[in-house]
């Protein structure tokens, strides 16, 4: 078990470390009684008492270096030696706290950035799901995503696939409205089958889980609860298993269903859809979004085997048709990749920075301590343990800037954590509480740490090893070249990581502001949307839901809160549906495609869309009146380029496509419209091309469901109640969303980037800075070793001019060289950023070119600053003292 | 040189070899390792004391503080089972290499 002496080694090696005072003494009494003997021996054989003593000890030859010998003999020793050596370094970093300060505080600061960054990839990416054996939870998808799926998915039999299979989980979405409280409250919650439940582990924490005959049609609605929705609605009431409640769901919206609470889950459970609030069994026919494969089954084996069972319901699909599983892991954070990828980088690069200037601090110091280090060379140190002194000091400092960064990171975290999610659009999975610096980012921080210590130390290690002070003043000057080359080296890494962060940063501000600068042609800061959607069993045909708006319009024209408001049967800012629009003219069909929306007379004036020629709807333009349109210019524009399009006649037909898609309007046969006026373009997202529309009367169509617009003087929670009671006024029974300022939407779609942009601003800045100063050191570093040299050039007549020209050409090849590189590393931190900008090509010279130039003049202010101080050197006083 | 400086494993053997009869302080070890080899090896106390601390860390060894013929207080060494143990076996490999060496120098010689 153990090799022989083991046991009695580790115990003498605690001995030796804990009892170091009493080992000491021993040894001390040992030697000491040894000394009396061989006196006592000598004095027997006969010599005087004083020669006795003086033989006695020359036999021994030196008690301290015999003690010396069997210290270094004693287990432990090496760890004695760097204890010894530690204390050393501490002492020697304390007297230079200046240095110590800076080098630590900026260093820790790079690897702050890390424990957050290694936080995040360690919640999303490393963690998994939380979800019992997660891993072999897959995402089923249907083919190449963006077709239509094969037929028959709904009638397979996946007890087929026992033997690969465990689970098939598929579920609902829907929303819940409570209403046998006097506090009607939304619910979100699905209709799940048997496998989420076994797939997601949604075990009860309260009650019990669905039983096989939950899930047969005609027998009691049953619900498991979140533990949410347990405590805020049902108030933690213990007794919660067995009581009912109605609600209203939007697949049935004419009857209130009741539904028995058999169990609530447990209040860490998460889902990553966040639809958990009531899950109830889903009866109806349906087919997996998700399965758990057996322990064991490869995916290629199972996307096989599904293949094959698809094929069997539908023979009509492709040869090359495939189903493909992707992890469930995956697949949740497979939006986020890009911009993880692109803020690992910068994370990298802002290490990699300070690095760089906690290295070139090294090496300051290190011409300061050359007096010091030719001292301890002298005195008969060897290089190895003047390196291995340096060392330990770069290590005690990475160590505290570990321990400085992991405090940092930790409170950063709990700082911008349910900001992180937010940007990010994607909850932590297992719950904000997982996002910490936990074991593994723990781990990872000091390594980080580590391998920046090693990094860090390389040149100064490298410097220290290859010079050999001497004690004499002004040593050898070739080194102070060698430490000037490593130096602009450093520099010249740093310059080149700076750019590459800064374009990347510019790219990224320049994207946020083309966003900012994009005119969706409406008004969106003072405009309220809210959905209304209309029973079928109460409006069962398109007039009696065309009288239903007409009404609703003119109630809430009457609210004197509102100053305008319209209805339109799609929210703005949301793409339409297309169609295709004709015009006949003469003998030729020119045809277009547009975005069509159904909007009431007030649509245009309430998101302040300019009418451009013709009119807009009126009253007159009643349900049985003549079929009206206006038109957007770009299609006027496309279907009449040379005449107006007003008074002509349009005619639209719906595509295949959008056949396709569930009808909001159920007359899809083709119609002939008169068009009465042409309006200003709109667009409807950030990248919207399409700015051809078409507008038709919403009562003349009569849709399902619509949008209410509102404008009022100032946003206020009124809006919402007035809204709620205009719709109650005409029918209670009606659905109504939850209204919002349609900013709101432009807001979110806008943060990303923004968010993006800030963040990567901040890092560049940072590393901006490192760089500058690090340019600024070299240049004032090389003043100041080149004194005599300039003195000596002044007193034979130079000019300043000619002097400051030396330091400028050498700040100016490494700041160029620094550039080069950099833009360089530009091209490909850029290429990480595709995908995340808009209105701006990933590369683009002309942004490349602009950072460049702008990093060249703060470099070269940096380099002016310390050459100026060169000229005003007087040559009389330098060469006296020096 | 007509004393021989102990190479480090030379000495751990004599200095166990010198402890089996029984238990002694640092000096009688010494005096009675030159005996043994009849002054052959000079033992200075640079390399007895590291041997003693070495050969205790191993177990081999075990010490505690007594009184010399003097009466004089002295840190007394004893062999532990372990490190008769260890003396035998190390004993039969010296004579074994020994043997083996002799006959090789005779050989060739």
């Amino acid at each position: 078990m153990f090799p022989p002496g083991a046991w009695s080694k580790l115990r003498t090696l605690f001995r030796n470390l804990l009892q170091r005072e009493r080992v000491e003494r021993d040894l001390d009494d040992e030697l000491g009684s040894y000394l009396e003997m061989l006196v006592e021996e000598k004095l027997a054989a006969g010599m005087s008492p004083a020669d006795a003593r003086r033989s006695a000890r020359l036999e021994i030859g030196g008690i301290e270096q015999v003690k010396e010998i069997v210290r270094d003999e004693r287990a432990g020793a090496w760890l004695d030696r760097l204890l010894h050596d530690a204390r050393t370094a501490a002492r020697s970093l304390r007297k230079a706290h200046g240095f110590a300060g800076v080098a630590i505080i900026t260093l820790a600061v790079g690897l702050a950035l890390c424990t957050v960054m290694l936080a995040v990839l360690n919640a999303y990416f490393v963690r998994g799901l939380p979800y019992p054996d997660a891993g072999r939870l897959f995402s089923v998808q249907y083919g190449p995503s963006g077709q239509p799926g094969p037929r028959g998915l709904a009638q397979l039999d996946w007890s087929s696939l026992d033997d690969v299979v465990e689970e098939t989980i598929a579920w609902d979405l829907d929303m819940f409205y409570l209403t046998d409280t006097t506090r009607p409250e939304q619910a979100p919650g699905a209709w799940v089958t048997p496998g989420f439940i076994g797939g997601f582990g949604a075990r009860p924490a309260l009650g019990r889980s669905f039983e096989p005959t939950d899930f047969q049609n005609g027998r009691p609605q049953v619900a498991i609860i979140s533990h949410r929705l347990w405590q805020n609605r049902f108030a933690g009431d213990e007794g919660v298993v067995g009581r009912r409640f109605t609600a209203y769901v939007s697949d049935r919206p004419d009857e209130p269903e009741t539904f028995t609470i058999v169990g609530v889950l447990p209040e860490g459970f998460w889902h990553f859809n966040g639809y958990t609030d009531v899950l109830v069994p889903l009866r109806a026919a349906s087919y997996p979004y998700y399965a758990r494969l057996r322990n064991g089954v490869a995916p290629t084996v199972a996307e096989a085997r599904i293949t094959a069972l698809v094929r069997s319901g539908d023979t009509g699909l492709d040869a090359d048709w495939r189903v493909s599983l992707i992890s469930a892991q995956g697949r949740y954070v497979a939006a986020m990749r890009p911009m993880m990828r692109a803020l690992t980088l910068a994370v990298g690069l802002v290490l990699l920075i300070t690095c760089a200037n906690v290295a070139m601090l090294f090496l300051v110091r290190a011409v300061r301590r050359g007096p010091e280090v030719a001292l301890r060379l002298a005195l008969g140190a060897s290089r190895g343990q003047v390196a291995r002194m340096l060392f330990l000091e770069g290590l005690l400092l990475g160590g505290l800037a570990t321990v400085l960064a992991l405090i940092g990171g930790h409170l950063t975290i709990a700082w911008i954590g349910p900001h992180v999610e937010q940007q990010l659009q994607r909850s932590v999975p297992g719950g904000l509480s997982s996002f910490e610096v936990g074991g593994a980012v723990l781990v990872g921080t000091m390594a980080c740490g580590l391998a920046a210590t090693i990094v860090f130390m390389a040149a100064p290690l490298v410097m220290a090893w290859r010079t050999r002070p001497s004690l004499a003043r002004g040593h050898a000057r070739g080194e102070g070249a060698a430490r000037l080359r490593a130096r602009s080296l450093l520099v010249v890494c740093e310059v080149a990581a700076s750019v590459a962060l800064l374009s990347g940063s510019v790219f990224l501000i320049s994207s946020a502001y083309r966003m900012l600068q994009v005119d969706f042609g409406i008004e969106t800061e003072r405009t309220v949307v809210a959905s209304v959607s209309l029973r079928p069993r109460s409006y069962p045909d398109s007039a009696s839901r065309g009288s239903f708006f007409a009404r609703l319009q003119q109630r809430l024209e009457a609210a004197p809160e509102f100053e305008l408001a319209a209805l339109s049967d799609a929210a703005p800012l949301q793409q339409p549906a297309t169609s295709h629009v004709e015009r006949v003219a003469g003998n030729e069909v020119v045809t277009g495609e547009a975005g069509v929306t159904g909007v009431t007379a007030g649509y245009f004036a309430a998101l302040d869309i300019p009418l451009i020629e013709g009119r807009v709807f009126d009253g007159g333009d009643r349900r049985g009146g003549e079929p009206v349109a206006v038109a957007s210019q770009t299609l006027a524009h496309r279907l009449a380029p040379a005449s107006s399009l007003v008074g002509r006649r349009v005619r639209l037909r719906r595509d295949a496509s959008s056949a396709m898609l569930p009808s909001n309007d159920a007359d899809a046969t083709p119609r002939d419209l008169l068009v009465v006026g042409v309006v200003a373009d709109v667009r409807q997202s950030h990248t919207d091309e399409l700015l051809a529309d078409l507008y038709l009367p919403l009562v003349q169509g009569g849709p399902r469901f619509a949008w209410i617009l509102v404008r009022a003087p100032a946003p206020s929670p009124v809006w919402e109640a007035e809204i709620w009671s205009a719709v109650a006024d005409i029918d209670a029974g009606v659905a109504l969303g939850a209204p919002r300022v349609l900013q709101a939407g432009v807001d979110t779609e806008r943060a990303r980037p923004r968010f993006l942009a800030s963040l990567l601003t901040a890092f560049a800045a940072f590393a901006g800075l490192l760089s500058l100063l690090g340019v600024y050191s070299v240049i004032s570093y090389s003043v100041r070793q080149r004194r005599r040299e300039i003195a000596v050039r002044m007193a034979v007549g130079a000019r300043p001019a000619t002097v400051a020209c030396l330091f400028l050409r050498q700040g100016a090849t490494v700041l160029a060289i620094g550039l080069v590189l950099g833009i360089g590393c530009s091209v490909f931190v850029s290429r990480t950023l595709e995908g995340q900008l808009f209105g701006v090509q990933a590369g683009d010279p002309l942004v490349l070119a602009l950072t460049a130039a702008a990093f060249a003049a703060c470099g070269l202010l940096a380099i002016a600053w310390p050459a100026a101080r060169a000229t005003a050197i007087d040559p009389a006083v330098t060469l006296r003292t020096d | 040189m007509s004393r021989t400086d102990l190479m480090r494993g030379t000495l751990d053997l004599l200095v166990l070899q010198a402890l089996s009869l029984e238990p002694d302080h640092g000096l009688g070890v010494a005096r009675r390792v030159e005996q043994m080899t009849r002054g052959a090896f000079e033992v200075n106390p640079g390399s007895l004391f590291p041997a003693l601390h070495r050969l205790e860390e191993r177990g081999w060894l075990a010490s505690e503080w007594g009184r010399s013929e003097s009466n004089r207080k002295a840190k007394f060494y004893r062999l532990t089972a372990s490190g008769q143990r260890h003396l035998r076996r190390e004993t039969e490999n010296w004579e074994r290499v020994s043997v083996a060496m002799a006959r090789a120098l005779r050989t060739t010689g």
